[in-house]
């Protein structure tokens, strides 16, 4: 069956995590994905653990291939003239192309949107950014995990009261900046299918993530206080916590989010003699007695595994769900029953086990999976049979260590 | 823009959104999709059922906060009354779906179900429509009728276990969930992106389709080094910087953190040996430093303990914004931990223009907050100002959506 994005073509310029991640989803879609990378210093990815079997090696990284399914590598030493030319004719057989190198690096290999817009007038571009590409610190240096802490994230996660938490979890900030740039580059596909105009797009991993904390921006306005870090709590619903379970650190969230639910919980979960007071009827006076009416709850779960305590509320229409381990993601039956995790088989680490999207299209096409590639393992096929680079050209290029 | 500078196109100019809607997920996906320029028709019961969806802080204070957040969400949207479970309902519905481009949905599926308007069923008779259903964890069987939570959505996505790094005490630290409502907002902008993978879909095999957008597996795919972990080394969960929840040390690659300085907090990373290097230059070039036991990047990593202290000397003396631009001039990623008055503050972000002010409207503060999250040259991406009554457009919309069936 026909998928999303089939007939798109991408040359992915991309490192590291974000667009690398954003580039794979345009492949599950359906998109034809060429990633340019060099083979001299290679994506940090392929050089970080997990590695199969605990064993090092560029073909090994199981963070790299997570991120690179269903990709096309071509090697190219960007420094040089005759890589960039490659470069270039491929934008000009593209639809797409991408970048998130450091401020200014692309320029230096003589590479620019102007440079494909010349080539490829309705090319799509996208560039990423750590700080935006405006401003005092346009230039400045990003990863993602430390950013949470500019973007303001950070200062507001963390148990209530307490300091600023160092880590959040799942990468978050790249993978939320590859959505972002996935938004961007739809809406410019569309636009284009509409009207024959490509144009550029901009993003930048900060204003990714500062997006989507709204509450924090309006609380500091409305009331004048600046928020901090509330763990688990929320303003407007209580109980509302990941609450201690049975078993070896197992906890249970639960989220009791208005009066009916409230009345379903209290039928449920036996409490102390004042769990059936009137004042409790309304959130306000169930927050005027949180931590009381927490520590009921963990009374509750505590008596039991989380998988029992949250498959109780559950039937009774109420928000739970256990803190899911790693492993218990891997067995989660939910996950399975759509299908979720991916499997490829690789040339050099066999057939393995990775994350898939947070999607699927009922009743339409599935996704098809191919391996993340060999460093440069499409480049006879990209170059030779797909650009026309003669054989004997492209033996001198690699000679030349333009591909490379 | 003035007169002469016509205003550049949008990119879903006369695209049409139906955002039947309960929380903020749907809400935000119709606030992306509007902003670029689609009309978005919010389906809702009435004004008191709006504003209960979000749950609101009890109180004046939590009404004015509210007003703000509605203002955020439902800015230049139209609305038009629908009840599921009134007598019409289903028909309305249906009519709207056979002229519209796109229908957003994460209303509780039990409810749907029994109006006879579950995603599959609107899909089913609304053959051209694009339906996104936004759920806790799917609509097979076995989740469909799980109750959906911002908060459920990250412990069960993952998220929350592996948040907490190197906690004092397990016991009494529980896993948490990152500041505001990042699976929510996160479901949103996934749904949004749907909306847009449907529509390039439909051009080419001339239907719609119905997208599954599950919350956990949003999450659980962030999750992804951390699964690789176990599929490719059969090893425990853990994260970049090895510290996992229960153990400080394990096998990650890459030293980070957050530091403690004379006015905060500050946070690095060091993958390259380059901005080890770079970060030392920071520090100025200290003598602990040149031990030979910290030259190699997973020997540091193992012997963080015995290097923190030397970070946490040298921090107290200076302030997050001193390390952040001395730090920068090295080229190592090192930030300031920012509070959103401080980022509000920035010259980065005075200089830019993704804050945008709400407008007075109702409201007795000046409240920026979050604009366009994607720059367009050619299409830029527009906040929508004016909040529609509930209902307010039901009779504009329904008679300017009878002249003919989309296809």
């Amino acid at each position: 069956m026909t998928l999303p994005l089939e007939g798109i073509r991408v040359v992915d310029f991309s490192w590291v995590i974000a667009g690398p991640f954003c580039t794979q989803i345009l492949g599950l879609m359906g998109a034809e994905v060429i990633r340019v990378e060099s083979g001299v210093h290679t994506d940090v990815n392929r050089r970080l653990p997990p590695f199969a079997d605990g064993t090092m090696g560029t073909e090994r990284s199981g963070l790299w291939q997570g991120l690179n399914l269903n990709k096309k590598s071509v090697t190219l030493d960007l420094r040089k003239p005759e890589a960039q030319e490659l470069a270039i004719e491929l934008v000009r057989r593209a639809d797409i192309a991408l970048e998130n190198f450091a401020f200014g690096q692309f320029e230096k290999f003589n590479l620019s949107y102007e440079r494909f817009r010349d080539v490829k007038p309705d090319i799509i571009m996208a560039r990423s950014s750590g700080l935006g590409r405006w401003g005092p610190y346009r230039d400045y240096v990003t990863f993602g995990p430390p950013l949470t802490a500019y973007t303001g994230l950070a200062s507001i996660t963390g148990q209530a009261g307490g300091r600023p938490e160092r880590w959040v979890a799942g990468v978050w900030t790249d993978h939320s900046a590859a959505i972002t740039c996935l938004f961007g580059l739809l809406a410019a596909l569309e636009h284009r299918d509409r009207t024959g105009e490509g144009q550029l797009l901009e993003y930048s991993m900060a204003e990714a993530i500062a997006a989507q904390i709204p509450e924090a921006f309006i609380e500091y306005a409305c009331d004048g206080i600046v928020p901090g870090p509330r763990g688990n709590q929320d303003p407007g619903m209580c109980p509302h916590g990941v609450y201690p379970s049975a078993g070896d650190d197992r906890w249970v969230a639960i989220a009791v989010q208005d009066d009916d639910d409230w009345r379903r919980f209290r039928e449920l979960v036996p409490g102390p003699a004042w769990w059936r007071d009137a004042s409790l009827d309304g959130v306000a006076g169930r927050l005027a007695r949180r931590q009381e009416i927490d520590d009921a709850v963990a009374a509750w779960t505590g008596r039991r595994p989380p998988a029992e305590a949250a498959r109780l509320l559950q039937e009774a229409d109420i928000s739970a769900g256990p803190a899911a381990l790693v492993e218990d993601l891997l067995a989660d039956p939910n996950l399975a029953a759509r299908d979720f995790y991916l499997e490829h088989d690789h040339p050099e680490v066999g057939r393995r086990t990775l994350a898939g999207i947070g999607w699927t299209m009922p009743g339409g096409p599935q996704l098809e999976v191919e391996h993340a590639p060999l460093l440069g393992e499409h480049n006879w096929e990209v170059l030779v049979d797909f650009l026309g680079l003669p054989p004997e050209r492209f033996a001198a290029l690699v000679d030349l260590g333009v591909i490379a | 823009v003035t007169e002469s500078q016509p205003e550049p196109p949008a990119a879903l100019a006369g695209s049409i959104v139906l955002e039947w809607a309960s929380g903020r997920a749907g809400a935000y996906a119709g606030r992306l999709l509007r902003g670029l320029g689609a009309g978005v028709v919010l389906l809702e019961r009435d004004e008191a059922s709006r504003r209960a969806a979000l749950h609101p802080e009890p109180g004046p204070a939590g009404a004015r906060k509210l007003d703000a957040l509605i203002q955020f969400l439902h800015g230049g949207k139209k609305s038009v009354a629908l009840d599921p479970v009134a007598p019409g309902a289903r028909e309305r519905l249906l009519h709207l779906g056979a002229r519209a481009d796109v229908l957003l949905v994460d209303r509780p599926l039990a409810e749907l179900d029994a109006a006879g308007l579950s995603p599959e069923r609107i899909a089913e008779g609304c053959p051209q429509l694009v339906v996104v259903a936004v759920t806790l964890a799917g609509l097979h069987p076995g989740a469909r009728n799980l109750r959906h939570a911002d908060l459920v959505a990250h412990a069960i996505g993952g998220i929350a276990y592996g948040t907490p790094a190197r906690v004092p005490d397990p016991a009494t630290y529980p896993p948490i969930k990152p500041g505001g409502y990042q699976a929510d907002y996160t479901a949103g902008l996934v749904a949004a992106c749907n909306a847009l993978l449907g529509l390039q879909l439909r051009r080419r095999t001339g239907r719609g389709q119905l997208f599954d957008v599950a919350a956990q597996a949003i999450m659980a795919s962030y999750m992804r080094m951390d699964i690789a972990f176990r599929t490719y080394n059969g090893g425990e969960s853990s994260n970049i910087s090895s510290a996992t929840r229960l153990a400080p040390e394990g096998r990650g690659s890459t030293l980070w953190g957050l530091v403690p300085c004379k006015d905060g907090y500050w946070a690095f990373q060091a993958t390259e040996q380059y901005q080890w290097e770079g970060l030392m230059r920071t520090m100025g070039d200290p003598e602990w430093a040149r031990d030979p036991r910290f030259q190699d990047p997973f020997e540091r990593l193992a012997r963080w303990e015995e290097i923190e202290p030397h970070f946490l000397e040298w921090s107290r003396e200076h302030t997050k914004d001193e390390v952040f631009h001395a730090g920068q001039v090295n080229h190592v990623p090192v930030f300031p931990c920012y509070t959103v008055e401080e980022l509000l503050r920035d010259p980065q972000q005075q200089a830019g223009s993704f804050f945008v002010e709400l407008p007075r409207d109702g409201l007795d503060a000046v409240v920026r907050v979050p604009g366009a999250i994607v720059h367009f040259d050619r299409t830029p991406w527009r906040f929508a100002p004016g909040v529609p009554a509930a209902g307010e457009h039901t009779d504009e919309v329904l008679s300017s959506l009878s002249g003919g069936v989309r296809g």
